[in-house]
């Protein structure tokens, strides 16, 4: 019986891994899309400029 | 133009000698291991042992072994078997991603010990047959699929090599002297560009703004990015800015610095651990020429460059640990780590990742063991040269030419499917400075396999988006990149004019003097900012020779305010500064420093609010500059 338990949970489990495979990929895009676009940076220089 | 280089050599065998031992000991090594599991699975008297003699068979078999009963039962056990597989797949990607050897064995022994601790009575009749065909049949596909893929490049080969055209050694255009590199001006486009690079390695050292934050064990990593962008900032140096120090100089210590920042090596001490067994969180101590090895080249080429021998001294390079502990290097002391790890490898070529080799971090380290030995006299490469190429043509290039771009020391395996030509041109970027043939070999298969020579001129066959490594992304920019940097260093111009067109064409952001595309990794960035400063062996002439001598001792622009004084040539003849300036934040009146001067000497000043001045005893001299638009500045001695 336990066996059918955690049979049954871990093929739910491995089916919805499936649906969103690549999992590392779907971790990285998560990340990409919270983050600005850091190509767009522009460096403050204020009024004075770097030394 | 001179030397052509060979063509592919047919090699004999499919793999190198140390690849093969490596295979060879695997599969019997697993060998060992199936039997002990089917003498297990046949003779053990409780079927929790048999089933953990099916695990070692193959990942996730001893669950098959209790697929039976009622059909719940069965997908049940099924399903654990199905998800030790997965499992198991996932700690592939682990052990490539980060070099965690313990997680494929512990998957699958995981898998087996599991299945054991169930022991039902009940087992499926032929549970052995199952298992057992199941791990033939995957040998049998992969073995198969390997035939394949040699026999596709080995054909491959034969074709390349009937159409191959070598590609030549090409001279370093010259001043109108004939005695110098010539040195040209940066367009508007290409120094908005290089701000891009600037405006990074200028900030605050500790601060990361406007870098790919991501994860930091794979190219997306922050070093990777500091490297380039110095690298990018030395180039520019010979290239195009010779004479200029001041901002240019800071920006490339900056980021020297930066890549100490405990952020960027601190998933050494994961790494180390759960790839080496090795609790030591020293970046520089072992493998990691991912790591130690790009440093190295960062260094080589900010002394070359610069003639600043700071990172010589004892200590110049410390990371601090939020611990406490300090790890304390230096250029020298780096670049021995790095011949003793080649010394300890029998690939000679060593690894990133605990037991992952990349010919191209090696290649990065050898840059900077060469930068050294020329700037040192001392004769670290000579000793290591021979064995470090034989080991390089053995092991790392394929039967049809291309790189391989990794391969794991402990299986001999590689991941298939990654070689290309785009790959190729990172490597004929920097391959130039250590074997100009092969890399001149890898330009040679790139041209002819994606470039058109048509009626109207050599043109680029369309890429279709690749990898960006910088942020995941797929986009041509990157590739775009790699091939122009490749087309710059090997001096074809006509490859060059035709990669430049397709960049031309990208999305690209003019906003606040800099010039960027959207989207893009920095390490896209910085390929494209290598294609815009690169010329005919720049790379090459910068780690074997160094800078001209009328360069290293003439006048330069010592101090200036960036971005209020852009530079898009400076460059002297070891007597007179000439130097092309813009305004970076509209026009107006900016001060400057020139230094290198003869001390008590006067100078004629072209271009500056005051038409004369005098050095002081430090040879320096301050003047202001008027600017509206380009401005020619020449600081001359007058007789």
């Amino acid at each position: 019986m336990i066996c059918c338990v955690i049979g049954g949970a871990l093929m739910g489990l491995a089916s919805a891994y499936l649906a969103r495979m690549p999992l590392l990929g779907g971790f990285i895009t998560r990340r990409q899309q919270q983050a600005n676009d850091p190509s767009t940076w522009r460096l403050d220089v204020g009024d004075e400029g770097q030394a | 133009m001179n030397t052509l280089s060979a063509l592919i050599p047919e090699r004999p065998d499919n793999l190198g000698p140390l690849t093969r031992a490596r295979l060879r000991r695997l599969a019997l090594g697993y060998a060992a291991m199936a039997l002990c599991g089917l003498l297990l699975a046949q003779f053990a008297s409780g079927t929790g042992t048999q089933a953990f003699g099916l695990g070692l068979v193959f990942p996730g078999g001893g669950f098959i072994h209790f697929a039976t009963g009622g059909a719940a039962s069965v997908f049940a056990h099924l399903g654990c078997a199905l998800l030790s597989l997965l499992l198991f797949v996932l700690s592939l990607l682990l052990w490539f991603g980060t070099g965690n050897q313990l997680a494929p064995p512990v998957a699958w022994l995981g898998a087996a010990l599991v299945a054991a601790l169930m022991a039902h009575p009940q087992t499926l009749p032929g549970s052995s047959l199952l298992v057992v065909g199941l791990a033939a049949l995957s040998i049998v596909a992969g073995v198969r699929q390997f035939q394949r893929n040699v026999a596709q490049r080995r054909a491959r080969l034969e074709t390349r090599n009937a159409q191959l055209q070598a590609w030549p050694a090409v001279s370093t255009p010259r001043d109108a002297g004939g005695l110098l590199p010539e040195v040209k001006e940066l367009s508007p486009d290409d120094l908005a560009a290089l701000r891009f690079a600037l405006d990074r390695a200028l900030q605050p050292v500790d601060a990361f703004e406007g870098f790919d934050i991501i994860e930091q064990f794979q190219p997306s990593a922050l070093r990777y990015q500091i490297n380039n962008l110095g690298y990018v900032l030395s180039l520019a140096n010979y290239t195009h800015l010779p004479a200029m120090h001041g901002w240019l100089h800071q920006a490339q210590r900056n980021l020297i610095e930066k890549k100490q920042a405990h952020r960027v090596w601190q998933y050494w001490a994961l790494e180390n651990l759960w790839g080496n067994l090795n609790r030591n969180p020293d970046p520089v101590a072992r493998d990691n020429v991912m790591y130690s090895g790009w440093y190295a080249a960062q260094l080589g080429l900010y002394e070359a460059v610069t003639g600043d021998l700071r990172y010589q001294q004892a200590g110049a390079i410390t990371l601090k640990h939020p611990d406490g502990r300090r790890f304390v290097h230096d250029y020298p002391g780096v670049v021995r780590q790095l011949v003793a790890n080649e010394d300890a490898s029998p690939f000679c070529l060593f690894p990133c990742e605990p037991n992952w080799i990349y010919p191209l971090c090696n290649n990065q380290a050898v840059v900077g063991i060469k930068a050294f030995d020329r700037q040192h006299g001392t004769r670290h490469w000579d000793a290591v040269a021979a064995r470090y190429r034989q080991h390089l043509e053995r092991e790392f290039i394929d039967v049809d030419g291309h790189m391989v771009l990794l391969r794991s020391t402990r299986t001999g395996f590689t991941i298939p499917g990654l070689q290309s030509s785009k790959e190729d041109a990172i490597f004929c970027f920097w391959m130039h400075a250590v074997f100009p043939d092969l890399a001149r070999r890898l330009w040679a298969i790139a041209r002819a396999e994606l470039f058109d020579a048509g009626r109207g001129g050599l043109t680029l066959k369309p890429l279709k988006p690749w990898l960006d490594p910088g942020n995941y992304r797929f986009n041509t920019a990157y590739a775009l990149g790699a091939l122009g940097m490749a087309a710059a260093e090997l001096g074809d111009a006509a490859a060059l004019d035709a990669v430049r067109r397709e960049v031309d064409a990208l999305p690209r952001l003019h906003a606040g003097g800099v010039l960027s595309h959207p989207g893009c990794s920095i390490w896209t960035h910085a390929f494209l900012l290598k294609m815009r400063l690169g010329r005919a062996n720049a790379v090459a002439e910068l780690v074997n020779e160094g800078m001209p001598q009328p360069w290293r001792e003439g006048p330069v622009i010592a101090d200036a305010r960036y971005p209020d004084l852009l530079v898009a040539r400076a460059v002297s003849d070891g007597t007179a500064l000439d130097a092309v300036c813009y305004p970076g934040r509209g026009g107006g009146v900016t001060e400057l420093v020139v230094g290198q001067l003869r001390p008590g000497q006067r100078y004629r000043l072209e271009g500056a609010e005051t038409a004369e001045g005098i050095a002081d005893a430090a040879g320096r001299l301050r003047l202001s500059l008027a600017m509206e638009g380009r401005h020619v500045l020449r600081v001359l001695p007058d007789p």
